[in-house]
């Protein structure tokens, strides 16, 4: 799949912007603070329709307008999609191919792509919840209906916390007010689960392949799904089966955290490197391998799950690495692809590498 | 910012404040009602102030009702055995529209959403349950939205009738009708699957 167009109207640091992609690689040169990041974002948003790093939409309104909004134009095989997301002070709007989208929802993951930035390490070296947005995402990937799951489940969790937060009010009734929910938590919260137990063994091939064939070394990557109950076979029904039978077991201990303890919105991903594991025991420049390889996998996960190649953007990723690791990176991670990627210094053969150069200065693009 | 005088600016400001209807539309109407004869105006005033004194909620159902009881309930024809239990007086209206149900309703005012402080004490429960004891009622419809809400609402209803040997039902919910099985996404068409009926 590929993106073959781009415009902006008061997106980020961009009042207006007409870009047109090579099929291959591009290159975005630029200095510090000139606008690289912003358009990765902006490509990122056609895809998931929110920002890859700020979570209100009036960050990405340029400052001092009311509304901002991108078209991409996309390749996606034999269809030809034109998205228009225009957002603001009115609320969103989503157009495809001319037609106002009545559920925005159902654009989500027309536009596949895997976004490689610096704050990757964190998936790696943070807390939990890093892993979860990173296992969210890949959900959201796989189209609107995967995502949607996602967010029924949260929707009924925060209901049902929202009983367990004054629990005491409701006195002997306690128990039928709380039953309610858990149908639907269950049943939701299972569907994520499985998403999950069958993503990562597909995943931990991927990111061992790419750690092995990066690093050049023979250390082994796991990548374990750790969840906060056992989930059997993999089969949805009967995690639905387990995840009520340890919501039940749970009770005292919900209570006495005033919050639901068991489910997938409680769950982790254990990397280990050689047996290490990778959040605590691995060196930086070695999280960092990881957390490229963890793109990697995914890119590759999305692409073996839709049968699409997502796009690859990389932002600043190149400068982390040496000499010897960039060139290995730029192979795995734009295999097959159309990348787009940003550096502060043309990286190796930018110019001879297949493809176009764009220089960014304040808001503006060029082709060099 | 005024551009108008307080009193235009007054009712523009109240229009504003309705469901649906913005900044935009509450000028649009505004400016209307100015150029309306002055009569006309005050019909629509009196109306306003009409709806407010004579229709209340029915004693027995909670739906929208000119009397004491609404005429749904006094309608002997209807079918006292089958309570329809929904969210609002607007879901009465929907169903009555569609002409498939002969029973009675109940209105319960909403459907739980902890997160808004509704639980169930803020809806009729109590009085739901008052009329089933009072008896000759041998089937409850849920009616309510097929949303996380309305489910909840529905399955904490079957927890409550269900002691009292009452048999609780729940509509089905499934493909829009002129609809396309490709467009449907999973959680309709697996709900549309398990409430499917042999031709
Ligand atoms: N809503 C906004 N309105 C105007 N400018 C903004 C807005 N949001 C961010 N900016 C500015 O846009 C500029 C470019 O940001 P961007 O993150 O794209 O930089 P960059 O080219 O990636 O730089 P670096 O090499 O440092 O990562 C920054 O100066 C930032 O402050
Ligand atoms: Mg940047
Ligand atoms: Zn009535």
């Amino acid at each position: 799949m590929i993106i073959t167009g781009l415009e902006l109207k008061n997106f980020r640091n961009y009042s207006h912007l007409e870009l047109e992609f090579s099929p291959d690689n591009n290159v975005v040169l630029g200095r510090n603070a000139q606008g690289k990041s912003n358009l990765l974002e902006a490509v990122y948003f056609l895809s998931h329709l929110r920002s890859n790093r700020a979570p209100r939409m009036r960050d990405l309104v340029l400052e001092g307008r009311e509304r901002a909004s991108v078209r991409g134009f996309i390749i996606d095989g034999e269809t030809r999609l034109n998205i228009h997301v225009s957002f603001g002070r009115q609320g969103k709007s989503v157009e495809v191919n001319g037609q106002k989208e009545g559920a925005p929802s159902r654009v989500r993951g027309l536009l596949k792509c895997v976004m490689f930035a610096p704050d990757d390490l964190y998936i790696i070296k943070g807390d939990p919840a890093r892993r979860r947005e990173f296992l969210d995402e890949t959900a959201e990937g796989l189209g609107p209906l995967a995502a949607k799951r996602v967010l029924q489940y949260k929707h009924v969790l925060r209901q049902r916390n929202a009983v367990l937060r004054s629990w005491e009010e409701h006195g002997a009734a306690l128990a039928s007010v709380i039953e309610p929910w858990n149908d639907a938590l269950v049943k939701a919260g299972a569907a994520v689960v499985a998403r999950r137990a069958g993503m990562l063994p597909v995943m931990e091939s991927r990111v061992d392949e790419a750690y092995r064939l990066i690093s050049g070394g023979e250390s082994e990557v796991r990548v374990r799904y750790r969840g906060t109950f056992e989930a059997g076979s993999g089969d949805e029904g009967e995690i639905e089966e387990q995840m009520r039978r340890a919501l039940e077991a749970s009770g005292n201990e919900e209570k006495r955290a005033r919050t639901t303890v068991v489910g997938p919105h409680r769950d982790d991903i254990e990397i280990t490197l050689g047996g290490r594991e990778a959040r605590f025991s691995v060196s930086q420049g070695e999280q960092r391998t990881l957390a490229f390889c963890l793109r990697v996998a995914q890119g590759r996960y999305l692409e073996g799950e839709t049968g699409k190649t997502p796009v690859t953007l990389l932002d600043d990723v190149l400068s982390e690495l040496d000499i010897d690791r960039r060139e290995k990176v730029l192979e795995l991670s734009g295999k097959g692809s159309q990348a787009i990627l940003t550096a502060t210094d043309a990286p190796l053969d930018a110019g001879e590498a297949k493809g176009k150069v764009f220089m960014v200065q304040r808001g503006k693009v060029t082709v060099v | 910012m005024t551009y108008y005088s307080g009193t235009l600016e007054n009712l523009i400001e109240r229009l504003c404040g309705l469901p649906g209807i913005g900044p935009k539309s509450a000028q649009r109407i505004a400016l209307y009602l100015l150029s309306l004869p002055r009569d006309e105006a005050v019909e629509l005033a009196k109306s306003i102030v009409d709806v407010k004194d004579r229709v209340r909620f029915c004693a027995t159902c909670f739906n929208i009702s000119e009397g004491e009881v609404c005429g749904i309930c006094s309608d002997e024809r209807r079918d006292t055995s089958v309570i329809c239990v929904v969210e609002e007086p607007r879901d009465v209206i929907a169903i009555e529209r569609s002409g498939a149900f002969r029973g009675r309703y109940h209105v319960l005012g909403g459907a739980i959403s902890p997160i808004d402080g509704v639980g169930p004490d803020e809806l009729r429960f109590t009085e739901l349950m008052a009329r089933l004891r009072g008896g000759g009622v041998s089937e409850i419809v849920a009616a309510t939205n097929p949303n996380a809400e309305g489910e909840a609402t529905a399955l904490y209803m079957a927890q409550l009738v269900r002691p009292l040997g009452i048999k609780v039902t729940r509509i089905a919910s499934g493909l829009p009708v002129g609809g396309d099985l490709e467009y449907a996404d999973e959680i309709t068409l697996g709900r549309a699957m398990e409430g499917r009926q042999e031709l």
